[in-house]
């Protein structure tokens, strides 16, 4: 039914465009719209699956460069953390504290005595002692 | 009644070739099978729009090569000529809009282009109402030419033209309609 109702629909609608434009001038258009070249449509399914081969092989190149160079930065990454960690590997040596000479010993302790002193001061300060004998003494006479 | 068997048996046909081609095998040959069903409407209704074989080509081609890629996921909820005409629909579509953008860009090249396409389209022994036909075809917005193409030229259902437009039923009826009076318009105008 509404198929029919469709056709008829149709009919009438084309019998409008028809008193507007001739019917010759509305073939006329068709047959332009109509013709292609020769064997476009015999080829056309060949075309497409051509083109689609391409592109597939195109986006296998592209996908293959891409993980190539994703390997090749991962490769750069993990290779420079193991020579930069065997390189340090090799540079730091252990040596036991009764291995080291006495002289050398004295020397570093000389040598950083006021670093001590400094250090102990300012651990002072922060605990807030009053270790100032005179001051100690008044106040405990008051 | 005829018809509608005919056609209830065309669609029931594009489903299986479409099975055996989600199947994943020899999938190029169903590809091909489909291409050999569809690819005259397709091409007709896109050539009406953009007039020149070259540009149809193009977008045929454009249209097929989503078809392959999309096609493992259709799920057969729509027929398959209303699916593959609404691609064709929006490419077609999105092919002038880039055309009309570099018309602004470029207005010397191509200011008197659809003029040129009606010419080319009837030839030097075109009659005054065929070039007159061919203005009005060519100066209505796309969305209603490709309407009044679909169904004076296709005969298409309303229903189906509204799916393939994305639009209501309404929508897809009013846009014929206006087509139509806007033709007249130009007619009168000259």
């Amino acid at each position: 039914m509404s198929e029919q109702n469709n056709i008829s629909s149709i009919d009438q609608e084309k019998n409008e465009v028809q008193a507007l434009f001739n019917q010759e001038s509305i073939d006329q258009f068709e047959k332009q719209v109509n013709t292609v070249p020769e064997n476009y449509f015999e080829q056309f399914s060949e075309n497409i699956l051509t083109k689609i081969q391409e592109k597939n092989k195109n986006s296998l190149l592209i996908r293959f460069g891409k993980l190539s160079v994703a390997a090749a930065i991962l490769f750069l990454v993990i290779g420079s953390y193991f020579v930069v960690t065997q390189y340090n590997m090799n540079d730091v040596t252990t040596i036991a504290i009764h291995e080291i000479p006495t002289a050398e010993l004295d020397a570093y302790v000389s040598n950083n005595e006021w670093m001590t002193d400094a250090e102990m001061q300012t651990e002072i300060n922060n605990v807030g002692l009053n270790l100032d004998i005179e001051n100690s003494s008044k106040d405990s006479i008051n | 009644m005829r018809k509608r068997l005919s056609n209830l048996v065309y669609m029931q046909s594009d489903q299986i070739i479409i099975k055996a081609f989600q199947a994943g095998s020899q999938k190029e040959q169903h590809f091909t099978e489909l291409v050999k069903r569809h690819q005259q409407k397709l091409y007709y209704q896109i050539k009406r729009m953009v007039i020149e074989h070259a540009d149809a080509d193009d977008i045929a081609q454009i249209v097929w090569m989503k078809v392959w890629e999309k096609l493992d996921g259709f799920k057969m909820e729509s027929e398959f000529s209303t699916w593959l005409f609404r691609i064709g629909y929006n490419e077609t579509i999105n092919f002038i809009q880039k055309r009309n953008k570099l018309a602004i860009v470029h207005p010397m090249e191509s200011s008197e282009a659809p003029f040129q396409e009606a010419s080319t389209l009837n030839g030097p022994k075109s009659s005054q109402i065929q070039i007159k036909l061919d203005q009005a075809i060519l100066q209505l917005p796309e969305k209603q030419r490709f309407v009044f193409m679909l169904r004076y030229f296709e005969e298409m259902p309303y229903e189906k033209i509204a799916l393939i437009t994305e639009t209501s039923l309404g929508g897809a009826k009013a846009n014929y309609h206006q087509a139509l009076k806007k033709m007249q318009e130009i007619i009168q105008a000259d």
